[in-house]
């Protein structure tokens, strides 16, 4: 039923007791909330970035060589390893629909493996970029980039530590095709979020005039 | 093991202190909530000696003044409202109210708390620290918030920032378990039109917090970044004694659009379950069924939505564009149109009802009152040319205490008078109560009445002290003396009402399980207080709206949700929208 239909409802008036009642999946609904907090949250820092990208000490990250981000094969490959990992949760997914847990495990497994080397990725990156000498406060820029990668990473680091969980049994959860569903939704979340990110973070600075124009913060 | 079962607690930690129960939760929520506003209600008092009294105290200097006066107000709106508002009321009622055995996500609920009260913690902690908590005002604004000169920059600030993000946190945890628990655990044949308006008000403020809580978060990480990796999101090119800083280009104007596009939202986080949590007191203590329910939901929603974009109305004189505030001021004017027609609807519920003045009633009542008192001066603020001599005056502090301070603390109150029964199988006393309500609704009006004036002389809010400022007349001090005297005495008051929580748990008159004779599930239990799981073997089913009082054809004048039937005499009385 639409919010709209909802809305129309007139309570007072007499109405059978339908037999059904509101429950469904409580897991995935919870589940779509939070990345819709999640997805607010981020949409809140792009604000922020366009709105500091306004001003006139803004440098962008991988325009000329020497730029931070001009080469960016390094986050081409962790993105390699998220998009990887998604994928094995799409097969574990669609192997616990088929009741093919001895797969559904193994894709699992290999899901977590590819976020866990995403992480680490990130972190070699990070760790790349300070021996280059691009610190924190070096620019406004450099600084929404060391905030929004180590945030990202905060999201993939938690669900990563409940498929460390589920993967050493606790709660006995792998067996619950739901449960794999709801981490594989998580994944592909993080999977999207990661690739908006990244084009947001090295998009040129016409890019970001244009978006802010367009929102009125121009 | 069945489904009830399995909601049976085991040891004494898991039932009262490790619990997974929402009853127990909601208690602990509450508990430490009014204790902290306990807390922040002592720094009022703190602070009103010094403004009554100027000189008198030694120990409040102007240092420990702006720390009084910033903890006093993030405490009161975000630890001790929302909190109460949302882990509270949200927690006890929402289950008992839609038919479910619990929230949907127990474990979760549980460590939501455990995790607000860590936030408290470090607030807290804060007091404790070299140089104090933050004196940065409550909102916090750069680049005096980090700045040396301003009390706690060095420890203060962090803490409140990092307390700030472990709140946020524990709310959205809260916040996603209330949402889902209302959209997906009601019971057979509650459907959304026949919840309560209690839960209608806390389910849309729960998802004006999963959507505005961000927002604060977004600010509070940036100025963490700012103060201590030296980062320049908010922070300008500037002077700090006399030293030219590392920071450059930052912009403070956009921490102001984070911090208001999560602060306006909040007042409706605590306004609108205030607005539910009235109707449903107004309506069983009048015997009447609401007026205008679909409309009464209706204006949830669209404040809800219009919250969103009316935020910069308190950012008149902050320098932006100024068809910025054309719009706002715009968008400011069209909210009150719902919230109009809310109090509208309560004043109609009263006509020709039959009404008890009960605790519960006196204290809705004296919310319309306020609320529409408070309200008529947010107009003349919502007008940009009204608001620009009024702003940074004592007329706003007047008005926001009268709307967001005063009104959802009577509503507070008036619930608690109502639900106490329930939660603890006792009535508080009525002797105890009135003197509260009395001392509470006159004193608080002899407190902010007078403040209006003050605002309208030029009287400026925040200073520690107004020595030698020509423009305001010695006699603006005798009325001061009389605020923070009245002040004072409020806050004795309150002690009344602590007493008489813990006397009434022990010595209260028994409460039966349903004493208001109201329609509602929560009243409809098998045990009172309810025990865990709530409904024993079988879950209710609900065969009618919350509002069935006063139905012709009917001996008794209420009709429960859970009365099997269809009304034989006719649909209910009343005006339909």
């Amino acid at each position: 039923m639409s919010l709209l239909q909802v809305l129309r409802e007139k309570p007072w008036q007499a109405q059978a007791v339908s037999a059904s009642t509101s429950g469904g999946n409580v897991g995935r609904t919870g589940l779509k909330i939070l990345l819709g907090v999640i997805s607010v949250l981020f949409l809140l820092f792009f604000v922020a970035f366009l709105m500091r990208s306004q001003y006139p000490d803004w440098q962008p990250l991988a325009e000329e060589p020497g730029q931070p981000l001009y080469n960016k094969s390094a986050l081409w490959l962790n993105t390699i390893y998220l998009g990887v990992a998604s994928l094995m949760f799409q097969w574990a997914s669609r192997s616990a629909g088929r009741s093919n847990w001895r797969t559904a495990r193994v894709g699992m497994l290999l899901g977590g493996l590819f976020a866990a080397a995403f992480v680490g990725g990130q972190w070699m990156f990070w760790q790349e970029l300070q021996s280059q000498g691009f610190l924190v406060n070096d620019s406004p820029a450099l600084s929404f980039f060391y905030l929004l990668t180590g945030l990202h990473a905060v999201h993939v680091l938690a669900g990563l530590l409940v498929w460390l969980l589920s993967m050493l049994g606790l709660a006995g959860r792998l067996h619950r095709t739901d449960f794999v569903r709801l981490c594989t939704l998580y994944w592909h979340f993080l999977l999207l979020l990661w690739l908006v990110l990244f084009g947001f973070l090295v998009s040129k600075p016409e890019t970001y005039d244009a978006i802010a124009a367009f929102c009125g913060l121009g | 093991m069945n489904e009830h079962d399995q909601h049976q607690p085991g040891s004494f930690f898991t039932r009262y202190i490790w619990s997974q129960d929402h009853k127990v939760i909601a208690i602990q929520y509450s508990i430490t909530a009014i204790f902290v506003g306990l807390i922040a209600l002592g720094l009022s008092a703190l602070m009103r000696l010094q403004l009554g009294f100027p000189g008198t105290f030694d120990f409040i200097d102007a240092s420990s003044y702006y720390q009084y006066v910033t903890m006093h107000g993030m405490i009161m709106v975000i630890y001790l409202l929302t909190a109460l508002f949302l882990g509270g009321f949200g927690n006890y009622l929402i289950p008992l109210m839609v038919g479910a055995r619990d929230m949907v996500f127990p474990y979760v609920n549980m460590l939501s708390y455990w995790v607000y009260l860590l936030a408290v913690i470090v607030l807290l902690a804060s007091f404790f620290v070299p140089g104090g908590p933050t004196g940065a005002g409550w909102t916090l604004y750069p680049p005096q918030a980090i700045l040396q000169g301003t009390p706690g920059a060095d420890w203060g600030i962090v803490l409140m920032l990092i307390s700030l993000a472990i709140f946020i946190v524990a709310a959205t945890m809260g916040g996603l378990n209330y949402v889902t628990t209302v959209l997906q655990a009601r019971a057979r044949g509650m459907t959304m039109m026949r919840m309560p308006l209690t839960v209608w008000g806390i389910f849309m403020a729960t998802i004006l917090a999963l959507l505005a809580f961000p927002a604060l978060f977004v600010s509070a990480i940036m100025m963490l970044f700012d103060k201590l990796a030296g980062t320049s999101f908010f922070m300008p090119a500037i002077l700090s004694m006399g030293q030219p800083l590392d920071h450059e280009g930052g912009s403070p104007i956009l921490f102001q659009h984070l911090f208001w596009f999560f602060g306006h939202p909040e007042v409706y986080i605590v306004a609108l379950p205030a607005f539910g949590i009235v109707s449903d007191l107004i309506s069983t203590h009048a015997r009447k069924n609401i007026f205008g329910y679909r409309m009464m939901v209706w204006a949830i929603v669209i404040i809800g939505v219009l919250s969103f974009v009316v935020w910069a109305h308190h950012m008149y004189v902050s320098g932006m564009n100024p068809y910025f505030g054309y719009f706002f001021a715009t968008t400011t004017l069209i909210i009150a149109v719902p919230t109009a027609i809310k109090v509208y609807n309560w004043v109609l519920t009263l006509w020709r009802g039959n009404i008890h003045l009960t605790l519960p009633m006196l204290f809705a009542l004296a919310f319309v009152a306020t609320f529409t008192v408070g309200g008529l001066t947010g107009l003349f603020l919502g007008n940009v040319v009204v608001d620009l001599p009024l702003s940074d005056t004592y007329f706003v502090v007047a008005h926001f205490h009268m709307v967001m301070g005063v009104s959802p603390i009577l509503v507070i109150f008036g619930g608690i008078y109502h639900w106490y029964p329930k939660i603890t199988g006792r009535m508080l006393n009525e002797r105890l109560g009135q003197w509260h309500f009395w001392g509470t609704f006159l004193g608080t009006y002899a407190i902010y009445f007078p403040m209006h004036y003050l605002g309208v002389l030029g009287v400026p809010r925040r200073y520690y002290a107004f020595e030698n400022y020509d423009f305001i007349p010695e006699s603006a001090q005798a009325l001061n003396v009389f605020i923070t005297v009245a002040a004072i005495l409020v806050a004795l008051i309150q002690l009344l009402f602590i007493f008489n929580l813990v006397w009434s748990l022990f010595r209260g008159r028994e409460a039966g399980s349903n004493p208001w004779q109201a329609t509602t599930l929560e009243w409809q239990t098998e045990t009172t207080p309810p025990g865990h799981g709530n409904w024993g073997r079988e879950l209710p089913v609900c065969y009618r709206w919350a509002y069935d009082y006063s139905v012709p054809g009917y001996e008794q004048d209420f009709l429960p949700q859970n009365m099997p039937g269809t009304h034989s005499a006719g649909e209910p009385a009343g005006v339909r929208v």
